[in-house]
């Protein structure tokens, strides 16, 4: 579903702040596979998913999505197949719009928007409906803004917009890194249930090594703009934590 | 009972002004210094046709579009070339200086001899209530003032409705949102620059039928009538947002309406009851000051007071600035 | 729906006391039937008086109103209650205050600028207070219904002094000066309606008198420069700087030009001859401000405004200077005549100082169109009519 082939950027080159961010990252992501990247603060995993998304075009390399290249498309083109919910809970909503008015954005998404009316009563109870399976007692809510909501509950309603149109892949950026344990595992649950029902690729961004072990079926490890280790479902059963501190480790001490 | 008439009819005019701001400044959070050129482009290129014979309708929809065409190219410097986006609105309202002077072919065009949307309505009036008007409440009202109030009304109740409707279409939405977190809205697929030239083109459009209706109205255009307007746009809509709060949409149009109609009629009160007339600019500073501060500061009050909401999220800034 | 109602509680009640508050004050002018409106014979009179905005010209005409209005016994405080309101050049309080001086129960409103003339006399059409207005140079280009053959074809209510730029004038004089001149260059701006005026008046004189116009056009401040060098190059014997608010922003290029070039400059604004013009000829503000405060003290005595006539009224000042003189290339062609010298209102001496005459500018105002000099020389002008 997903390839990439030789993708290199560097941020802010000859420069005192020069970053490499990617050096040459090769990754093919099969239809339906849910793939975990891990890696510590500075190894490109953020960069890895703005290069997904197209927030910028990459110095070198191929974004390949569906058989169709997608290197140079600008994000908002890309967004037509892909679903995304960031690590700011804050900003995968609009604050100032209801909830109602948020997903009808999100209902559109890859499509266009023209002057038809937007809010529906049909779209109203779809997305009852739906909201009603988080259990936040959100849909009672339709109509107030979102602004007013948790962080938590913004960032569930972000996943369902994300996965409102199902997505060709799904990219979740650190989505729980800024939530409490209880919301995060929350976060978890339904992003699992969401991927499990409509089969969706999915590529998980995290730093949790917890999440890195019991999600997914297939874990990547990046280092330094690249990636160190592959580790398919049956490999990453057998890992435990210190296995993955010590492959860090050993990471680093090859630099 | 002739100053209110013209006070509220002025209020009502002026509205469409702060709609306009209303659109670029909170929705977009763009201040586009563009509306003092648009204004008056408004009402130079309504005051040539007119004066041509062109049908007023026409003449006025000829000028709203042009507004719309000034706003597109600010959009445009702003997205396309990067341009602040206060510098953008700077650059094109110099330009539309010289374009309105062109326009005009003179810097004052008086329209009272010609057929103007002003002309009509006494006209019509005139016929239906006579020549000595109506008595309203035992003041001497003409009809051409009643004709003037109503059907400035009409026009901005009619634009008013037009516009909420239009925010609740998708495209509507997607602007909203633009100005509120465009990383969103590209990551949902939608043309952030698009929607900002877009939305520059409908805000300027607005401030150009103000400008239109405000030379027919005042019987001239003038090359100067744009200067600090934007200033009184800006003071209505926070007016309209301490008096009506900014919740809803809807309440958010209607507070810009109300707004500009309440400043003018403060205007009115602070000249009939013999306001130094060299001093009413400065006042009129220090109100707009006063119009900004205090809603913060009685915001802060009623938060200490009741248990906090979460605070606002950030706005994601749109590209450029 | 109450939600929606209390939401929009403050903001409509604050109108409705704005409302209420407006319609209080406005009393006096409530129409019970029956009644009309009656003055009192010695009650104090109520003038407006409305400048555009503050520039020395308006305030010089304001003050001479102030002063005209005095010497005919009018005293603000006394006899009269005098409101003066000045909207700084911006045109929702120039609208907001013609507005109110029509409502306000005057029985007088005397407007100083063309704006302010345009402004109040929309605002009049219904209540038709009789309005005075001064220091607008052509009355009849203003679109407010005055005509520009018939001094009397003007709305029953409206009148006053128009102050034609004095180009004819400052042809003249240079022809005074040295009658030998054949060829004047001047730069002007083709859309600004007061110098196409003044440009015909002095085609036609120089027409008349065999003197050779040699003009060019700009469209911006910025090519004033440009176009001044064209003209100068093209060998004038003087240049003339008239009125155009294109051009004047460029003056000190287009006099620098001039002086390197030796050739001398004239213009229709007394105030800047020391800027290195050799003289200016131009109205004296002060001067038609008087003459309107007096005719505006006819009309509080009762005389009908329709009968009064719309007049030009010019009183020339005229400034020399003798130090740009002397620094001309043939400064003998331009030695001042005699006759002028006592007729000037003041002297710049070659060092540069200004020595003011105590000759008062005057000039009799005169139906459209006829205006003559200061005393001595009554050169009756063909009446100039409009374009």
């Amino acid at each position: 579903m997903l390839q990439l082939t030789r993708l290199h950027q560097t941020f802010h080159p000859g420069t005192p702040s020069e970053v490499r961010a990617l050096s040459g990252l090769d990754l093919h992501i099969a239809p339906g596979a849910f793939v975990i990247v891990l890696g510590m603060n500075g190894s490109g995993k953020s960069t890895l998913m703005n290069a997904i998304a197209g927030s910028f075009i990459p110095d070198e390399g191929e974004v390949v999505l569906d058989r169709q290249e997608i290197t140079h498309w600008p994000e908002h083109q890309r967004a037509g197949m892909i679903g995304r919910v960031f690590q700011n809970p804050f900003s995968g909503t609009a604050p100032d719009l209801s909830i109602l008015e948020n997903f009808a954005l999100a209902s559109r998404r890859g499509r266009s928007r023209g002057l038809e009316f937007a809010l529906s009563r049909t779209l109203r109870e779809e997305v009852a409906e739906r909201v009603r399976g988080l259990n936040m007692k959100l849909e009672e809510r339709l109509d107030t803004p979102i602004g007013t909501l948790s962080g938590g509950q913004r960032q569930a309603l972000t996943l369902l917009m994300a996965t409102w149109i199902k997505p060709k892949l799904l990219l979740l950026d650190e989505h729980t890194a800024a939530l409490d344990p209880k919301t995060a595992a929350q976060i978890i649950e339904i992003s699992c249930e969401r991927i499990e029902r409509d089969r969706l690729t999915t590529l998980m961004v995290t730093h949790s090594m917890e999440q890195a072990l019991e999600l997914g079926d297939r874990l990547v490890m990046m280092h330094r703009g690249r990636i160190a280790y592959d580790f398919s479902r049956e490999e990453k059963t057998g890992l435990s934590r210190t296995d993955l501190l010590r492959l860090f480790d050993q990471a680093r001490a090859c630099d | 009972m002739t100053l209110l008439f013209g006070a509220l009819s002025v209020g009502l005019i002026l509205s469409l002004l702060s709609l306009g701001v209303l659109v670029s400044y909170r929705l977009f959070g763009i201040p586009d210094i563009t509306a003092d050129g648009t204004i008056t482009l408004g009402a130079s290129v309504t005051a040539v046709c007119c004066m041509h014979g062109i049908d007023p309708f026409v003449a006025t929809g000829l000028g709203t579009a042009a507004g719309a065409v000034a706003g597109s190219l600010t959009g445009i410097l702003h997205t396309r070339f990067k341009i602040n986006a206060l510098l953008s609105g700077i650059l094109m309202m110099t330009a539309l200086y010289s374009v309105n002077l062109r326009v005009m072919g003179s810097s004052n065009l008086p329209l009272m001899q010609y057929k103007t949307l002003a002309s009509m309505g006494e006209g019509r009036w005139r016929r239906l209530l006579g020549e000595e008007g109506v008595l309203l409440l035992g003041w001497k009202v003409s009809a051409g003032e009643v004709a003037l109030l109503i059907g400035v009304v009409v026009i901005v109740a009619l634009v008013g409705l037009a516009l909420y409707r239009f925010f609740r279409s998708h495209l509507g939405i997607a602007m909203i949102a633009t100005g509120n977190n465009a990383q969103m809205v590209r990551a949902l697929g939608g043309n952030v620059e698009r929607n900002i030239v877009i939305g520059l083109a409908l805000s300027n459009g607005l401030i150009a039928l103000g400008g239109s209706l405000l030379a027919q109205y005042q019987g001239f255009a003038d090359v100067q009538m744009g200067i600090g307007m934007i200033i009184w746009g800006l003071a209505s809509v926070i007016i309209g947002e301490a008096l009506t709060g900014s919740s809803t949409l809807g309440m958010r149009l209607i507070g810009a309406v109300i707004g500009s109609v309440v400043f003018r009629l403060l205007v009115a009160i602070a000249l009939r009851w013999g306001l130094n007339p060299n001093d009413l600019k400065l006042i009129t500073a220090v109100f707009v000051f006063l119009a900004l501060v205090l809603p913060a500061y009685f915001r802060r009050k009623r938060r200490r007071m009741a248990p906090s909401a979460p605070a606002p999220a950030e706005k994601a800034e749109p590209v450029g600035s | 729906m109450i939600k929606t109602f209390r939401q929009l509680s403050a903001g409509l009640g604050l109108i409705g006391v704005c409302m209420v508050v407006l319609l209080l004050s406005d009393l006096d002018s409530r129409i019970r039937p029956g009644e009309e409106a009656r003055r009192e014979p010695g009650a104090r009179r109520r003038v407006a008086l409305v400048q555009q905005n503050t520039q020395t010209i308006f305030d010089a005409g304001v003050a001479g109103i102030i002063a005209g209005l005095a010497e005919s016994g009018f005293h603000d405080g006394k006899e009269l209650h005098l409101r003066k309101f000045n909207p700084m050049g911006d045109a929702n309080l120039a609208n907001a205050v013609a507005k109110e001086v029509t409502e306000g129960g005057y029985d007088l409103i005397i407007s100083v600028t063309t704006p302010s003339l345009q402004a109040i006399a929309n605002a009049n059409r219904v209540r038709k207070v009789p309005h005075l207005f001064a220091l607008v140079s052509i009355p009849s280009a203003t679109g407010v219904g005055i005509s520009d053959t018939d001094p009397l074809g003007h709305p029953p209510y409206l009148t006053g002094y128009g102050t034609r730029l004095p180009a004819e004038q400052a042809f003249r004089l240079l022809y005074e000066i040295n009658p030998s001149v054949r060829r004047v260059g001047t730069v002007w701006n083709q859309s600004e309606p007061n110098s196409e005026v003044q440009i015909m008046d002095a085609r036609r004189y120089c027409k008349s008198v065999g003197i050779e116009l040699v003009e060019a056009n700009v469209d911006n401040t910025g090519g004033v420069a440009e176009a001044t060098d064209a003209v100068l190059s093209r060998g004038v014997d003087a240049f003339f700087i008239c009125g155009d608010v294109t051009v004047l922003p460029a003056i000190e290029s287009v006099l620098g030009k001039a002086a390197r070039r030796g050739i001398p400059t004239f213009s229709i604004f007394p105030g800047d001859v020391s800027k290195g013009i050799l003289f200016g000829v131009g109205a004296d503000y002060f001067e038609v401000g008087v003459q309107t405060g007096k005719l505006a003290s006819e009309i509080l005595r009762g005389r009908n405004v329709a009968t009064l006539p719309v007049t030009d009224y010019m009183p020339a000042k005229i400034i020399l200077n003798d130090q740009v003189r002397s620094k001309l290339s043939e400064p003998n062609r331009w030695d001042f005549p005699d006759s002028l010298r006592n007729r000037a209102n003041g002297i710049i001496d070659p060092k540069g100082r200004l020595i003011e005459s105590p000759n008062a500018a005057a000039g009799t105002a005169s139906p459209a169109g006829e205006t003559r000099l200061a005393s001595g020389e009554e050169e009756a002008t063909a009446t100039t009519t409009q374009p």
